[in-house]
């Protein structure tokens, strides 16, 4: 199991800081319990108050909101799953699903739904990796190449804001040690 | 090391075995104590999967009927049942007049911050309450709904599978709960344990902690896949350190893969030390167990896919198809990776995939739908015959078989019907799941005689 040494944590939280400092609003993907079961917070940058992703509900679009006391009801981790991984909800057994529908663009909500049991969850896996010092996580054999962007809430896809992570052979965004 | 890892997991197991939760007041609180023995419990035949390993359990059916537990907006559940001979739906509660919404009603199930799943064998009805806010218990009643009592109950937060098998003496599942390591980080601890309902005793069957390298793994997973004929099944995923290339993804991506070993072990039902059936590297292999076999798929050399037959008794591996599209469809198809088949079920002697065998751009004046189309096969492992499932649904730009819910004699519960959910306060993509009631010939022949489901609710 990973292990966070302390001179680690701190270049974590240093980094963390910066790039706090240089985005608003935004969201990461932050180290939970262990190295598989994640959750997946946001921070507000200027005040330093975690935000969380928040949407809780089968259907529901994920959005990023200020932490309000109810991080319980909108924890995301993500699980294994066969060859791959799985945001789920932390409540709930419906995970993360994204979407195959071309929205004039390459931009893809994160939403809550059910697994698809009959197809393994095809819409719904991802994959981690170490890379560059930091986890990545990547959508699993998607139909659409080039990058992938997962939109906190694709109403507005164009903010990078919204961008909750990306998987990105040039920039990693949402990442973790 | 060995001892001291012993005695930490056995730390665990007194923690999880710990009551540490008050009861509702409609139930009674058996005591509970912890049983030291890690590994070697003979818990007996004639077990049976009670709940799919599936990630969403839609419930758990006997031979009469289908348990299922549904949500209510105010966080409540409810339980329903239904029965198979009239071919309807209802809330398990014989009290006229019944709204269905408190602790006076046997089908009212108290809000809980998590996963509520039913479980259902001849005698009983267990809903298994898991989850990472409140502490995860399992609850025990009659098939009618009555005389609910608490039998067992975590004294932390635990992740426990829906996959559960059961006989007369024991249910068996997996429970992933968080322990704190030296170093002040905390860890997964995935076991696969035994609870004995007469005593209401918890034994570890297997612990991953104990076929893992401590010193090596960086993670760490484990899965319950199922029972075969002499044992249950688990996979293990553990993924040790691997270099990076700053320059290619694609290379980090491999080594990732490589460094990632996945180990499927038969833990006998006679107590017999744990058997390792199947090591393979990550992306390469994908199988289930069913009756006395465990079946899977396997990457060649060649990308062409081949399935695969490992008897559990004699180890014996026999190939039901070298190059599986081919045999099946006429064509090789190369690009199809091991996710791309999906096993779902054994009926009647046929082993039951979804495999992913179509996927193109479907456009409109709006939006681009990648579809994908996912097409049932039934294979016989004798004589290797194989058959389509033409049973299908179309839904969010996806084609699906008709998903089988559970078997009761000759008929099968399956999802006849999948559309689009009409209810506008639903957001688009939602989906209104109907069940019906099918024979087995009928399924296996691709002939659409269902009897539909009075549905009380209908399914996500």
């Amino acid at each position: 199991m990973k292990k966070v040494g302390k001179k680690i944590g701190a270049a974590i939280l240093a980094m963390v800081l910066i790039i706090a400092m240089a985005v608003p609003v935004s969201a990461i993907v932050e180290p939970g319990p262990n190295g598989f079961a994640i959750y997946i917070y946001g921070w507000a940058g200027h005040s330093g108050s975690s935000a969380i992703l928040k949407g809780h509900g089968i259907n529901n679009n994920i959005t990023v909101g200020t932490n309000n006391g109810e991080a319980g009801n909108h924890v995301w981790y993500v699980v294994p799953n066969g060859n791959g991984y799985l945001i789920k909800d932390g409540t709930q057994s419906y995970c993360v699903n994204i979407h195959r529908v071309k929205q004039y663009g390459t931009y893809y909500p994160c939403t809550g739904y059910y697994y698809e049991n009959s197809t393994g969850g095809r819409d719904q896996r991802v994959q981690l990796v170490q890379y560059n010092g930091y986890t990545v996580i990547r959508v699993q054999n998607p139909l659409v190449g080039g990058n992938w962007y997962m939109m906190a809430d694709y109403s507005q896809p164009v903010a990078s804001s919204d961008v909750i992570w990306y998987s990105d052979s040039t920039a990693m965004k949402a990442h973790w040690y | 090391m060995k001892k001291l890892l012993g005695i930490f997991i056995l730390g665990a197991i007194v923690l999880l075995t710990a009551c540490g939760q008050t009861a509702p007041a409609t139930t009674s609180v058996s005591s509970v104590s912890a049983d030291t023995r890690q590994t070697g419990k003979a818990v007996g035949a004639g077990f049976r999967m009670a709940t799919s390993p599936d990630f969403t359990c839609y419930g758990s059916g006997n031979a009469d009927g289908f348990y299922s537990v549904v949500a209510n907006d105010d966080g409540s559940k409810n339980i329903l049942y239904t029965d198979y001979a009239s071919a309807n739906q209802v809330y398990l509660c014989n009290q006229p007049n019944c709204e269905h919404d408190s602790e006076k009603c046997t089908a009212w199930v108290a809000p809980f911050e998590g996963s509520v799943t039913p479980v259902a064998t001849e005698n009983n009805l267990f809903l298994i309450y898991s989850g990472t806010t409140q502490n995860a218990k399992i609850e025990q009643m009659g098939l009618n709904g009555e005389n609910k009592k608490i039998i067992f109950t975590f004294s932390q937060q635990a992740v426990i599978e829906n996959a559960v098998a059961a006989n007369d003496q024991f249910l068996v599942f997996s429970v992933c709960s968080y322990q704190q390591d030296d170093d002040g980080g905390v860890e997964p601890q995935y076991n696969l344990v035994a609870l004995e309902l007469q005593t209401q005793k918890m034994t570890t069957l297997f612990s991953l902690a104990e076929h893992s390298d401590k010193n090596k793994a960086e993670n760490k997973a484990m899965f319950f896949k199922g029972v075969t004929n002499t044992g249950f099944i688990v996979e293990t995923m553990v993924q040790n350190a691997y270099e990076t290339d700053e320059t290619s993804v694609e290379k980090t991506f491999e080594n990732m893969n490589n460094a990632t070993t996945h180990t499927v072990y038969e833990i006998p039902f006679d107590g017999s030390a744990p058997q390792p059936l199947l090591t393979y590297a990550n992306n390469q292999c994908n199988g289930m167990p069913y009756g006395d076999s465990f079946f899977y798929v396997k990457k060649k050399e060649n990308g062409l896919l081949t399935l695969l037959r490992l008897k559990t008794d004699t180890q014996e591996t026999t190939v039901l198809a070298d190059d599986f599209a081919k045999q099946w469809l006429g064509e090789e198809k190369k690009e199809m990776t091991v996710d791309d088949v999906v096993f779902r079920n054994f009926v009647d002697g046929y082993l039951l995939m979804n495999v992913l065998t179509d996927e193109y751009v479907a456009k409109n004046e709006k939006t681009e739908s990648m579809e994908l189309v996912f097409t049932g096969v039934a294979v016989d492992p004798g004589s290797k015959e194989m058959k389509t499932i033409g049973l299908t649904s179309h839904y969010n730009a996806t084609t699906v078989p008709a998903d089988i819910l559970a078997q009761a004699g000759d008929k099968l519960l399956v999802f006849a019907s999948v559309l689009p959910q009409q209810d506008p306060g639903f957001r688009k993509g939602a989906v209104a799941r109907k069940v019906a009631l099918i024979s087995k010939t009928d399924y296996l022949q691709s002939v659409p005689n269902f009897t539909m489901v009075n549905l009380l609710r209908e399914y996500w």
